[in-house]
């Protein structure tokens, strides 16, 4: 062990590029890849329009989503009002709610945004939510194991856990996925735009729409309305875009949804910080072994 | 008891000392158990490249594991302290850091990577580093569970807005004390100087003469452990090195 | 009767002890360190002391010891070294090379009926 020639010192140098390459790689692996490419809004995506304006209540959106998706019906309190249910739950995944505004009592109605910063895509750590190539967010319940992050994230409050198992958290995400089964399959576009028999609901091309929204603007503030359009560039850009007539906080919606940044901030800071910490620990631990087993002998030590 | 090296003639003498009851041990090995469990699971919800196991069924039985072992890893302090009140007590008191402890810090180097031993200056019954250890375990351990238990059965219960909180400080926990474990393991079992450790962690004695350099505060007193080092740094010091 | 110090920093210990030499009539008083032992001891002037090797340090009960031995007022004081220790079964063991000024030794955990004779020889040597 003493005959040890002088290349004792490229036997550290090879080691400690060995390690460094190693430590590195730990880090880099664990870091969230940035190639998993941002969503864009682009015009080609598909989206749905919502203009309240034209919309008459009669719920057969709520009903064709119940329908497609098998879900059941929920048992609400017969109270009277007309919100029934009174909210999106892992059963319910479109709704008709009354809202109020300076235009008074009007009908709206919410679903998924199908957000380009999609907080729920961001945090899930199974991938069973994705970004559809068409720019919605699809859902994979193959996946998804039940953990419950895209119910907590979401700006919107949407997604919802279907818990079989509280226990031991056997769940299922569960939120409008645009119909995804019907486009992958060709049959057509989301049930509840297909069903609407006023044209309050309608899909297409999110260009097509945005055109349509801002006209449709246009002519309600010449009529003295505060109309505006919501989804345009919020959260990246929503592909459910509505007509709103007042306020977003007055639908209950944040005019600047915050959670998207602190989802990203979790994901990709944080957490990539952490896997430096490992490599950093692991590359320390096998530096210190390696330089310790030459520097201290065995037979000083008491 | 007595140790005599296969082909050699000299033998060794070690004094036992106890230092740790069977209580300790158990927990600690339990601990060790639960805690191993809990950083895969989920490290499986944390790193990206390991997604294909957190989903569909494989990924309910990844969660299903973490729960389990989060119930004994959370309840064991708790136990520990129902039958061994005092012993917890004491242990949290000789965690606690003090002035002495920076000195430890600085004699890192020296000790720990050239093995020069008159470096570090005496230690109480946990030396610096391991107090950073149980410390950093004992923090993690009530944040573990602090965020653990609402992450469990709050969602749909707490604010949104608290639960994205509780994720965030629920990862920092487990890098800060997976890193501490992993220090922790490659000390324990593969630094030659720290041999004993894990001797006393399996059999509860630790070797006297052991004591006598890595922990003398606890062995001779505090006065009398001071007086031994400056002894030994003066004979160092006119030794011109070791 | 004698009045015994029983010096221990596990409070079991003292509990038991003190009960047996209560009931053979014996006056017990206590402390849980070295320190608080030599102050006691000065100020309650025991005629034995049964002493723990391990307390707040492993070589507490040694250092007690040692000073009794160099203060004329204890010198005196038949001292029982009570020990946990493993390995340590002469009764003349050394430890860590150190030459231990006491009287008697006896392991834990304790038989009552040994104990309370051995205090009885050390009290008779001393008187006699």
């Amino acid at each position: 062990m003493n005959n040890r020639p002088s290349p004792k010192l490229a036997i550290h140098r090879r080691e400690f590029l060995g390690l460094s390459a190693l430590g590195l790689g730990i880090s880099l692996v664990g870091a969230r890849a940035a190639a998993a490419a941002p969503s864009v809004a682009s015009p080609d995506n598909v989206a749905i329009l919502y203009d309240p304006v034209k919309c008459v209540g009669c719920k057969a959106c709520q009903m064709a989503c119940k329908r497609w998706n098998k879900l059941p019906n929920e048992s609400t309190d017969p109270l009277g009002i007309y919100e029934s249910p009174r909210d999106l739950s892992a059963i319910t995944w479109n709704i008709i709610k009354l809202r109020r505004t300076e235009v008074g009592w009007h009908f709206f109605n919410y679903q998924c945004m199908h957000c380009t910063d999609a907080a729920c895509v961001e945090v899930c750590p199974t991938r069973a939510l994705f970004h559809d190539p068409l720019g919605f967010v699809a859902l994979d319940r193959q996946k998804c194991n039940g953990c419950g992050y895209c119910t907590q994230f979401c700006p919107y409050g949407v997604p919802h856990l279907q818990v079989a198992n509280l226990l031991t958290g056997e769940a299922k995400s569960a939120k409008c996925t645009f119909c995804q089964d019907r486009l992958w399959s060709g049959i057509g576009g989301p049930s509840c735009a297909e069903v609407c028999p006023v044209g309050a609901l309608v899909w297409g091309k999110r260009g097509d729409l945005l055109d349509r929204a801002r006209a449709r603007v246009a002519e309600l503030q010449a009529q003295g309305l505060n109309a505006r359009i919501y989804g345009e560039n919020e959260a990246g850009g929503l592909r459910r875009l509505s007509i709103l007539l007042g306020e977003p906080e007055e639908y209950g919606l944040p005019s600047v949804p915050k959670t998207p940044a602190f989802a990203r901030a979790w994901q990709r800071i944080i957490q990539p910080l952490g896997n430096v910490a490992f490599g950093a620990a692991l590359l320390g631990i096998l530096g210190a072994f390696l330089f310790v087993r030459r520097k201290i002998r065995m037979e000083e030590v008491k | 008891m007595t140790v005599q090296l296969k082909g050699r003639p000299e033998v060794i003498q070690i004094q036992w000392i106890p230092k740790y009851t069977t209580l300790e041990r158990a927990a600690h090995w339990i601990h060790t158990a639960t805690f191993v469990p809990l950083a895969i699971t989920g490290m499986i919800l944390y790193f990206p490249f390991l997604e294909p196991l957190a989903q569909g069924e494989a990924g309910l039985f990844i969660r299903l594991v973490h729960r389990v072992a989060a119930v004994i890893f959370g309840l064991l302090p708790i136990v520990y302290f129902i039958f061994e009140p005092r012993r917890l007590l004491m242990n949290i008191r000789e965690f606690l850091p003090n002035k002495e402890d920076l000195g430890w810090l600085k004699a890192t180097p020296a000790y720990y990577l050239l093995g020069r031993h008159e470096a570090m200056p005496p230690q109480g019954r946990f030396n610096a580093g391991e107090k950073m250890n149980g410390l950093v375990m004992i923090v993690a351990w009530a944040v573990f569970g602090i965020t653990g238990v609402p992450m469990w059965f709050g969602k749909g219960v707490i604010p949104p807005e608290i639960f994205r909180w509780l994720v965030v400080f629920h990862d920092l926990a487990m890098i800060v004390s997976v890193c501490m474990f992993l220090v922790h393991l490659y000390l324990a079992v593969a630094h030659p100087l720290m041999w004993a450790g894990l001797v006393s962690m399996r059999f509860g004695v630790t070797s006297a003469e052991y004591a006598m350099e890595h922990h003398a505060k606890w062995y001779y007193g505090p006065k009398r452990a001071m007086e031994i080092w400056e002894a030994k740094k003066r004979e160092a010091a006119h030794k011109g090195g070791h | 009767m004698a009045k015994i110090l029983v010096v221990d920093d596990d409070p079991d210990f003292v509990g038991l002890t003190r009960r047996i030499l209560q009931r053979k009539g014996y006056e017990v008083v206590t402390a849980a360190s070295g320190q608080q032992a030599l102050k006691v001891m000065r100020k309650e002037k025991p005629d034995l002391v049964l002493l723990d090797i391990m307390m707040s340090y492993i070589l507490d009960g040694l250092d007690v010891s040692r000073e009794m031995a160099q203060d004329p007022e204890l010198k005196d004081v038949p001292v029982i070294m009570v020990t946990s220790l493993t390995g340590a079964r002469a009764e003349a063991a050394q430890l860590s090379g150190e030459y231990i000024p006491v009287d008697e030794w006896i392991h834990k955990p304790i038989d009552p009926d040994r104990l309370l004779a051995r205090i009885e020889e050390a009290l008779k040597g001393k008187a006699g």
